[in-house]
């Protein structure tokens, strides 16, 4: 009566109640328009049972929707859809028939610069470029952006994960020499920092990036240089082998972020066990290999000068296993 | 006024015009905005510059830094040592040309007391100062946290020119007969430069301050809430403590003098380590009654000049402006509990 499959591709989930379903709604770089809510409301109160869960990834979930009203609720989702794919630059063919895609996981975001203080980047504006390259897609991939190393939306735990970093430009006729930095990066991040002739020095290959220091200089002797990513990847929970990701690349461009998302839907396509009911990305990458992955991930992309690329080393810890 | 005085309303493009002319006279420094240069990831600032062309100079917001960069460096070099001796650093270059407000105006009056009164006047100082024209900017509206009315700064007589934003041109008035070779233009009847016609705060500072202001518990307020960042002293434009360190430089040994706050840790530390103020609290006290009275009782002129920037800047929202306030509750309390 219903093709399970296809249900599932249309963002509906199979529930534990029979002839029951509940939709997922994306909401890329976890950031929506109010006017939208009304428009969750209405489909909450019309088809499911009035309540509404908010998921991890930042999306919604609306449940308690029979599946026989699923072409009247992709309807009233129609709207709604349309205008946040197109805040992404995205346009879907046929929004009327709800979405065209749920494997590609919501792209989660921090609230990032458009309100914290510790954001490096707008990490909605660019979860939308990266929505707009990536979405619709099957493959089951989860990736997260966070605005600084405090990684507040747990990007750690994703696929791909997207730190926004920041060099710190130092003028060193402009430092009062009040250690405001160097004690902020000893107490909160990794010392790099330490006093030479009354005035801040840095020890380069400790930094990683957060811009702490710079938020805390009353001189502006420190301030923003280059804005750069550092990309962590095989990140998971589960029931095999949990892992936090790992550093892929640091120092990365805008442009080798968008790439690399796109790409590895690619590699996903090259390499995933079809005899398998779904193999997860993570399991992909451990079987191929990191030098299989590298080659192929970085396929098409010219890195910026300041990009290195490492192997993650990160085995995060396995559940024991029968022989 | 004196008679000598010219004036002009000139279109952008002779503005323009002028900004060339003074530029190569002069080294202009006047309110910019810095694209993206903000501490938060893409956010401008407004701050003291040099502005690359007249439509640059950015009038309509306060600026975060105050001015007094131009007269005080944060790292001056005072001399260079090497094996032949001492050689005192050298100062060179066009005068400055500073637009400035009324009450910044004032604060560069605050600084020349701190510095060339006394018998023996500052020579890093002077040797800029000397070379300084002003251009005074008008304030047609007050910004948020000013009170410049309160603290008798709203109005100066000491500048060399005088612009006025008016629609699509700006009015010029010219005293310095210098300056005067930059303004190849037809002259027009220009108004004299006029105060800012209200705040939005208003405040009496208290004449006499007493121990009971010392010791009250107000400032423990401060402990609590003040976490040290010297925001306040960095961009306040009567702030001029400095510290004198000798450092390496790629040029050699230098003995220089850099910024001071005493907001910030090691301010007050002395031989032995002994550090007489370490609660932020008393160093919010010190500042606050520095400005507003022991500086006065010295020179006889309010050291504050009520620019509002260490409101402005301050991430914990500490208001100077709020302690004066509160000093004045103090006082009226303990002088209603006397009667």
């Amino acid at each position: 009566m219903f093709d399970v499959k296809a249900v599932r591709k249309n963002a509906f989930r199979i529930t534990k109640t029979r002839g029951e379903t509940a939709l997922r709604i994306r909401v890329p770089g976890g950031h929506l328009q109010a006017k939208h809510l009304a428009v969750i409301q209405h489909i909450a109160e019309n088809f499911g049972n009035g309540s509404v869960h908010i998921t991890i990834r930042q999306g919604y979930e609306i449940p308690g929707i029979q599946l026989k009203d699923m072409p009247a609720v992709n309807q009233a989702v129609s709207g709604m859809l349309t205008a946040i794919e197109q805040e992404c630059g995205l346009t879907l063919t046929s929004p009327e028939q709800g979405y065209p895609a749920a494997g590609a996981r919501n792209i989660s975001a921090c609230i990032g610069n458009r309100v914290c203080p510790f954001a490096n980047f707008d990490t909605t504006a660019l979860a939308q470029k990266i929505e707009k390259s990536i979405y619709p897609n099957d493959y089951h991939v989860k990736i997260a952006l966070t605005g600084c190393p405090n990684d507040c939306i747990k990007a750690h735990m994703n696929d791909i994960g997207i730190i926004g970093n920041v060099i710190p430009a130092f003028e060193k006729n402009r430092c009062i020499g009040c250690e405001a930095c160097v004690d902020t990066c000893h107490n909160r991040v990794t010392n790099c920092l330490y006093m030479e002739d009354h005035a801040r020095a840095m020890d380069e290959s400790y930094c990683i990036r957060c811009g702490e220091c710079i938020l805390k200089c009353p001189v502006a002797a420190l301030t923003r240089g280059t804005t750069l990513y550092r990309i962590i990847v095989g990140g998971r929970t589960g029931k095999r082998n949990p892992r936090l990701a790992d550093t892929f690349i640091s120092g990365a461009d805008e442009t080798t972020v968008l790439t690399i998302c796109k790409n590895l839907y690619t590699f996903i396509g090259n390499h995933i066990n079809r005899t398998m009911d779904k193999e997860h990305v993570g399991y992909i990458i451990d079987r191929v290999g990191y030098d299989i992955f590298t080659q192929e991930i970085l396929e098409g992309i010219t890195l910026n000068p300041e990009a290195v690329v490492q192997l993650p080393v990160n085995q995060g810890y396995h559940y024991r296993i029968r022989p | 006024m004196p008679e000598t005085t010219h004036s002009f309303n000139l279109s952008a493009e002779q503005s323009t015009q002028v900004f060339n002319n003074l530029s190569e006279a002069f080294h202009l420094w006047a309110p910019v905005i810095k694209r993206k240069g903000s501490r938060f990831s893409e956010q401008d600032i407004t701050t003291y510059g040099e502005p690359a062309s007249f439509d640059e100079i950015f009038l309509s917001q306060q600026t975060f830094f105050s001015p007094k960069e131009a007269l005080f460096p944060v790292r001056e070099t005072m001399f260079k040592v090497d094996g032949n001796g001492l050689t005192e650093s050298p100062y060179a270059g066009k005068p400055w040309l500073l637009f400035l407000r009324a009450c910044d105006v004032h604060a560069l009056e605050v600084m020349d007391a701190h510095y060339l009164s006394g018998t023996q006047p500052d020579i890093y100082y002077q040797r800029r100062r000397s070379k300084m024209k002003i251009v005074l900017l008008e304030c047609p509206q007050p910004f948020e946290h000013c009170y410049c009315l309160s603290m008798g700064t709203a109005q100066t007589d000491h500048y060399a020119a005088f612009i006025r934003p008016k629609g699509h041109t700006h009015e010029w008035l010219v005293r310095d007969s210098q300056m005067l070779s930059a303004f190849p233009f037809e002259q027009v009847p220009v108004e004299n430069p006029k105060p800012v016609p209200f705040n939005h705060r208003q405040v009496t500072v208290p004449e006499k301050i007493n121990n009971t202001i010392f010791n009250h518990d107000m400032w423990k307020e401060y402990s609590r809430r003040c976490i040290a960042c010297g925001r306040c002293n960095t961009s306040c434009p009567t702030c001029t403590c400095f510290s004198i360190w000798d450092v390496k430089t790629k040029a050699g040994d230098e003995r220089q003098r850099i910024w001071s706050a005493c907001h910030v840790k090691k301010f007050s530390v002395l031989a032995g380590n002994h550090d007489f103020r370490t609660k932020n609290g008393e160093r919010m006290r010190y500042k606050v009654l520095h400005k507003i009275n022991d500086f006065k009782k010295r020179t006889g002129k309010q050291m504050c000049i009520g620019c509002g920037r260490c409101d402005l800047v301050c991430p914990e929202y500490i208001s100077m402006f709020r302690s004066i306030d509160k000093m004045n509750a103090v006082l009226k309390e303990s002088t209603d509990h006397a009667a």
